[in-house]
């Protein structure tokens, strides 16, 4: 176990350049999750590459916007890979302005969708995605919907309910249940 | 030359489903009047086709996506006139639950003649069928069919009970007597099928069962039972009654006995849950408005 560990980390550091600390927890049942950041985004390629050497595969991708940084705008985009059982989460940091992630997907065909929802949700550009179309948004709907501050009256839109209440009431004037 | 009536009253009405970004709860209701016999729709002289060339009734499920909607209105533009359109479920009558969605561009009768209308969350089998012999005997009229007392529903549904089964979820019942306007069943209806009035003479409430999810959150937080669930599935209607659908009640305001301000009445289940029954006392005070009630019981009033 511990010279997985280690071959991991040797493995993220050579991908990527970039001295990785890898902070390994336990379980009580033992089972190993691995945590680490790296220091640039465009490092998560090289890094996704050295993965899959290993024969580990991509679980999924989260992008969220943490607590601590909720200020200032910094967002983070979570791997999180599997390494026969054991989880690998690399974290990276984006820039508030012209935030860019180079795709997974040509490496795990796993990221493809993922990838997808986070670039309509926020704006981050992913670049070299073999496939960049809209996941769930329709092509008329705004991008980065999550980006924008978006008041709860307007996001549901409470114009069609006023419309049908509206006829409800014209159409059920002073007519009561028994 | 006129086709002859006996031939177009026995002709099978063929059905085209149209999913519209449904959940797929109709849907599998749907699937249930396709496979299981007893709600087979071929009882009801009906089929199913997946030409839409070939239908005459067609069958929209989901509140109509943005993103599906270009695509539902090119399937309805393939099926040739006559065509009947049912909306099977509270999603394209109303929105239902994803209504005022920035996602959603129904109500379907936005873009589409509509009909027919099926509510329900989903509705029950049954009323997909009632729906569809509606839809049937509307397409016959308008073929100059006369068309006989509809028999089919009944029939298919023998053995049912149409408003007696138990434990099936149905239309919500309003008790206006029970009711303390505390509006929490408006607060929490996830369909927002919910809405009170004030008026000169009472409290109004009303319900409009075309957007009624029958989740039964309502009733859930009702303190007084006021709202309670029935099992009475039928309500499948024409599009012209889309909007009468309703249940409503009026809890009339009663004047204080002290000050003969106009005051909402406490109902007996309040104070039964309350008090855990009614006292002299509380007979007395609930006849009074809060001002009245606070100089009565503890000689001032306050705030």
């Amino acid at each position: 176990m511990i010279d997985a560990h280690e071959n991991i980390a040797k493995a993220l550091k050579c991908s990527t350049g970039e001295e990785v600390a890898v902070t390994w927890r336990l379980d009580r049942k033992g089972v190993a999750t691995g945590w680490c950041r790296l220091r640039e985004a465009a490092g998560i390629l090289p890094a996704a590459r050295a993965v899959a050497d290993l024969k580990g595969r991509l679980s999924m991708v989260t992008a969220y916007l943490p607590e601590a940084t909720k200020h200032s705008g910094v967002r983070e985009l979570a791997y999180h890979f599997d390494l026969d059982g054991t989880t690998l989460t690399i974290r990276i940091q984006l820039p508030p302005e012209r935030a860019q992630v180079p795709s997974l997907t040509p490496v795990f065909r796993s990221a493809d969708w993922n990838e997808r929802e986070f670039m309509e949700l926020y704006d981050i550009k992913v670049t070299g995605h073999p496939d960049p179309r809209r996941l769930f948004l329709d092509e008329s709907i705004e991008p980065a919907a999550f980006e924008r501050l978006i008041p709860y009256s307007t996001f549901s839109n409470g114009a069609s309910s006023k419309a049908l209440w509206d006829r409800v009431f014209a159409d059920n004037d002073h007519k009561e249940s028994p | 030359m006129k086709p002859s009536h006996k031939h177009l009253s026995s002709q099978v009405l063929r059905l085209y489903r149209i999913n519209a970004g449904s959940c797929n709860g109709c849907d599998v209701e749907l699937a249930v009047t396709a496979s299981v016999s007893r709600f087979d729709v071929g009882s009801l002289g009906c089929s199913y086709t997946e030409n839409p060339a070939d239908a005459h009734i067609v069958l929209i499920t989901g509140p109509l996506t943005v993103r599906v909607r270009e695509k539902v209105l090119r399937c309805y533009a393939e099926v040739p006139e006559p065509k009947i359109i049912i909306l099977v479920g509270v999603c394209p009558i109303s929105g239902g639950v994803f209504r005022d969605s920035y996602a959603v561009s129904g109500p379907v009768d936005r873009y589409l003649p509509v009909d027919v209308n099926v509510p329900g969350c989903p509705p029950r089998p049954q009323a997909v069928l009632a729906g569809i012999t509606e839809a049937a005997d509307l397409w016959r009229a308008r073929q100059g069919i006369a068309v006989a007392s509809p028999t089919a529903v009944t029939s298919a549904c023998q053995g049912q009970g149409a408003n007696g089964t138990t434990g099936v979820r149905g239309r919500m019942r309003f008790t206006a007597a029970a009711c303390v306007g505390c509006r929490m069943c408006e607060h929490v209806c996830a369909g927002g099928a919910i809405r009170f009035q004030e008026e000169e003479t009472g409290l109004r409430f009303t319900l409009w069962h075309n957007t009624c999810a029958f989740c039964g959150m309502c009733s859930h937080y009702c303190p007084t039972k006021a709202l309670t669930a029935t099992d009475e599935w039928q309500m499948a209607h024409r599009q012209e009654e889309k909007y009468r659908l309703v249940e409503q009640g009026i809890i009339p305001l009663v004047p204080c006995t002290g000050c003969g301000v106009p005051m909402l009445p406490v109902a007996a289940e309040l104070l039964r849950i309350v008090y855990r029954g009614v006292s002299r006392e509380t007979e007395r005070l609930k006849t009074l408005c809060t001002e009245c009630r606070q100089k009565q019981s503890i000689g001032g009033l306050r705030r």
